[in-house]
């Protein structure tokens, strides 16, 4: 298995991540989100909670995603974030940006071999 | 401590949130470990552990609400400089040629500041008018004493008080001195609103006849020549022959801008004060009163004068009053030649401006990888634009900084070679220039930062592998035909001068200027108390100077052409009814061959033209043509006014060639000429002309002067030639300064047109290798790069000649037998401009002819 990836380490993956994660998984906790990630990327993408709340307060504050507080599983008071229809758009910006740039690096990968 | 402050402001809700949010985070964590058999206190000092560092998620999350902004500023400012200093070519280059650029700025403005803006260091100053009289030649003529009483009644005015200026002997010291005297009314230093720094200014009761006779000394005077002495207060001065007491001493902060009065006393002693009222002696400065504007004034004013006129039609017909605001009077000629000084500054760094946004364009379309890059990591289009634009403003300010060293340097400069222009004033670096310079490269900053950076923020739009470069090309050959174009403006405006210069210095004045020397001198009324005492010592005077080793003439006249002073006098000819007004001067016999004013007719004043002799007249040509058109003026009698109602008939015994009065472009008017002997007269200026470098033989001639009388004083030893250059010393101070701005335009377009092609050239190696390899000859290669740059250098021209038609015209004042829009001008300048840019682009034109194919066909 490849060493875990911070994912602080790829600055603007992490928006990615999260509007990904919200948008399939609908409302959704930072601890969620964070564990979510983590095991759906079998434990490669290790989110840091030390970039993640930045992250979310940032991508809130971007209009991307809204948070209300709300009652967890386990009835734990609990902030809850999830995706609104400006997110959904930009997560079609950030997923093609993305796309772009794996094919591109790709391309040149596979070019030299 | 800016973070401290910050985090004060930080709202406890949002705290309170956030520390509830991360809290959860640990007990969910905890649950999942407890659920996992964990026991719950160490369950939740794993999830804390795991979690890291609290206190820094906290930070961060809170430092992104709070410092985004500041943070990302930061951050930009380090990046900027961290880009500037890598480039540290190109770094210096624009820091130290926009510092220039901004350092003429700030001197200009520094100029303009102390010039136009700074308020006379008066209460009130825009309240304060200058009152003068008018008649039907003059609209500076003097008011009477009488007339300015009635004045002082107006409701418009909350205090009026007669003023006069004349030079002062003072004497019973050991030199015999030269003071400016100031003749004023007791409620001039009230209406002003100065109080003196020592002992009273001048009262009403010094007014009276037979008052004290008492004076104030400005603050410069009592430091310079009395070494600030209070024992001064209470001391008489022997002024005009005639005891003052020294009753005060004026603050140091009154420095008047509009006169240069020393010495002030009681307007009573002005030589030619009269109460008479068909004598103007005085002028007046007077306040408004509140609430009332300047046209109130006037209205009212006139209406005054009208009645006057009507009551005293002998002494009053077709007398009026001018009122003019003081600032008016103050900045008065000094306005244009200052805008235009301004106008140029301005342009030359508009034009920097375009220069280096063209060269940051080029350089951005370099950096489409790095912003790509930058782009694609989450770095926002707004983001991009600020970082691109805070570098600008970094170069700038950077810029600033080197600019205000120069601008002080430049206010010197200014110091030094326009004292002219500044008159009184002091430019300096003081908060407004501060401001001023401050706000300029802040706004040069964001004007050429402005479209590179956005320009790139268009580009993180589009995607990597994009080329992207047609809208920028475009605005990249906008700015160089810009620049073409300003420099056209500044080269037309400096050809234009230059050809008034020229024009103006190909004016022959009517005298011959080389190896004469000036000077002036007033004997004093008490002891040469009679005109025939006056004329003889005089003509003594006259006599041993020229006999002074290495003179060839000396005589002597009333107001030297191009001295500033100027007589004039009311004449009837017999054949026409109405009195004309001419130009009027006493000279001793030889004046016209001292000063070489060519006789054309007739005959000179002589030693038989005595006080008891027939009266007799020389007048200039425009004289004659006008009033004796086709006819012999010699033999012609005409009288002269003298006052009210008598005159004095003098017999034309000879025609002189015209002189002009006061500068060069003058017309010529009509001048007559009377010899001392028949209209004596104080005051004097000699006109010594020598047989060499005749500046050293100043203290000769000044001896030979004081051999006749020892208490004489002597003043303003200047040579007719340097008062002819002064004469227009303000239109070749701004042709100069224009030419040079001009000059520095056409280089920066060069530049920029150089930059832009051969960038261009760059950029297409492989097209032109492509075309080389095809078959295309070197000569092509030549030929594009040329096309290129006189499409553009014609767009620019065409383009400057619109504007410069449609600017030049604020030129016009200035402007001496020249049109703004005069062909010959804007071809020549259309011509070297072209010229120069054909130097620019040959570089890069041998540059593409150059092309190896191969290479450039590899480079892909």
């Amino acid at each position: 298995m490849p060493s875990s990836l911070r994912t602080d380490n790829l600055q603007g993956t992490i928006d990615l991540l999260v509007l990904k994660t919200l948008a399939a998984r609908g409302t959704l906790h930072g601890y969620a989100i964070s564990t979510n990630i983590q095991q759906i990327s079998d434990d490669f993408l290790r989110v840091e909670e030390g970039s993640l709340y930045p992250a979310l307060h940032r991508i809130e504050g971007l209009g991307w995603i809204s948070s209300k507080w709300g009652k967890s599983s386990t009835n734990r008071r609990v902030k809850l974030y999830s995706l609104t229809a400006v997110g959904r758009q930009q997560l079609e910006v950030e997923q093609k940006r993305w796309n772009d740039l794996t094919l591109a690096v790709r391309k040149v990968l596979e070019c030299y071999g | 401590m800016l973070r401290l402050k910050l985090r004060s402001l930080w709202n406890r809700r949002l705290e309170q949130d956030l520390d509830d949010e991360l809290s959860s985070h640990i007990e969910l964590k905890a649950d999942e470990l407890e659920g996992g058999g964990m026991p719950r206190d160490e369950a939740i000092r794993e999830a804390r552990r795991q979690f890291g560092n609290v206190t820094l998620a906290l930070e961060r999350t809170r430092d992104l609400h709070l410092f985004t902004g500041v943070a990302s500023f930061l951050q930009d400012v380090r990046y900027g400089l961290r880009r500037l200093r890598r480039e540290r070519a190109f770094t210096t280059a624009v820091v130290l040629t926009l510092g220039l650029v901004i350092g003429v700025n700030g001197a200009i403005f520094s100029v303009m500041e102390a010039v136009l803006l700074r308020p006379l260091p008066f209460p009130q100053p825009d309240r304060l008018v200058e009152i003068y009289g008018t008649t039907k030649d003059s609209d500076r003529d003097g008011i009477s004493v009488a007339d300015l009483e009635e004045l002082t009644a107006a409701h418009s005015l909350a205090g009026t008080a007669a003023e006069q200026v004349q030079s002062v002997n003072l004497t019973g010291v050991e030199e015999p001195g030269r003071l400016i005297g100031g003749f004023v009314a007791g409620s001039y230093f009230e209406i002003l609103g100065v109080t003196p720094a020592l002992g009273r200014g001048i009262r009403s009761e010094d007014e009276k006849p037979g008052g004290p006779s008492v004076c104030v000394l400005n603050y410069t005077v009592w430091r310079d020549q009395f070494g600030s002495d209070k024992g001064v207060l209470g001391r008489s001065l022997m002024l005009n022959n005639e005891a003052h007491t020294v009753v005060g001493i004026l603050p140091e902060s009154f420095r008047p801008r509009y006169t240069n009065a020393e010495v002030w006393m009681p307007v009573r002693h002005y030589p030619g004060y009269s109460p008479d009222r068909a004598h103007t002696p005085v002028f007046a400065l007077a306040r408004l009163s509140p609430g009332a504007t300047i046209e109130q004034a006037r209205a009212e004013l006139d209406g005054i004068m009208l009645r006057l006129a009507k009551e005293y039609p002998n002494s009053n017909r077709d007398r009026g009053v001018a009122v003019h605001a003081l600032t008016e009077v103050v900045v008065g000629a000094r306005r244009m030649p200052v805008l235009v000084l301004s106008a140029g500054a301005i342009c030359v760094l508009l034009l920097r401006c375009a220069n280096i946004a063209g060269l940051l364009l080029s350089k951005g379309s370099g950096r489409k990888q790095e912003i790509a890059i930058r782009n694609s990591l989450g770095a926002g289009k707004g983001r991009l634009v600020r970082q691109l634009l805070t570098e600008s403003l970094l170069l700038a300010m950077s810029g600033g900084v080197v600019g205000l060293a120069l601008a002080n340097f430049g206010i010197e400069m200014l110091r030094a070679t326009s004292p002219d222009l500044l008159g009184l004033t002091e430019p300096q670096l003081n908060t407004s220039v501060l401001i001023y310079l401050a706000a300029a490269s802040i706004l040069t900053g964001i004007l050429f930062g402005l479209a590179p950076a956005l320009g790139a923020g268009r580009q993180a739009a589009a995607s990597l592998r994009q080329r992207g470069r047609t809208a920028s090309h475009r605005l990249q050959n906008a700015l160089v035909a810009g620049q073409v174009a300003v420099a056209l403006v500044l080269l037309t405006a400096a050809g234009l001068l230059v050809a008034s210069v020229h024009n103006v210095a190909a004016i022959h004045p009517g005298f011959q200027a080389e190896r004469v020397l000036t000077m002036e001198y007033r004997l004093a009324r008490d002891r040469y108390a009679t005109g025939a005492y006056q004329a003889s010592t005089h003509f003594q005077i006259a006599a041993r100077v020229g006999a002074v080793p290495r003179v060839e003439s000396a005589a002597i006249i009333g107001a030297l052409p191009f001295s500033g002073n100027a007589n004039r006098i009311v004449l009837a000819l017999n054949d026409r009814p109405e009195p004309l007004t001419v130009d009027y001067n006493p000279v001793s016999p030889g004046y016209f061959k001292t000063a070489g004013v060519p006789l054309l007719q007739g005959r000179d004043f002589s030693s038989a033209d005595r006080a008891n002799s027939r009266g007799v007249a020389v007048v200039n040509r425009t004289f004659a043509d006008r009033f004796r058109p086709g006819r012999d003026v010699v033999g012609l009698q005409v009288r002269i006014s003298t006052g009210a109602v008598g005159f004095t008939p003098v017999t034309i015994i000879g025609v002189v060639g015209n002189v002009k009065p006061r500068a060069l472009d003058e017309m010529s008017e009509p001048q007559l000429y009377r010899s001392y002997a028949q209209d004596p007269y104080a005051f004097a200026t000699l006109v010594v002309r020598t047989k060499g470098n005749p500046l050293p033989l100043a203290n000769s001639i000044k001896r030979a002067i004081w051999s006749v009388e020892r208490q004489q004083s002597v003043w303003k030893v200047r040579t007719l030639e340097y008062l002819v250059d002064r004469s227009y010393s303000y239109l070749r101070y701004i042709t100069w300064t224009l030419l040079w701005f001009a000059a520095l335009a056409l280089l920066l377009a060069a530049i920029g047109l150089y930059g832009l092609l051969s960038y261009a050239v760059t950029q297409r190696t492989s097209e032109l290798g492509i075309r080389m390899a095809i078959g295309a000859s070197p000569a092509d290669m030549l030929r594009k790069v040329f096309r290129d740059g006189l499409v553009l250098t014609t767009i620019g021209i065409i383009t400057g000649i619109a504007g410069a038609s449609g600017l030049t015209r604020f030129l016009r004042s200035q402007l001496f037998e020249v049109t703004p829009t005069e062909p010959a001008v804007y071809a020549a300048v259309a011509f070297v401009l072209l010229i120069v840019a054909s130097l620019a682009m040959w570089f890069p034109a041998r540059r593409a002819m150059r092309v190896d194919p191969m290479v450039a066909l590899r480079q892909e």
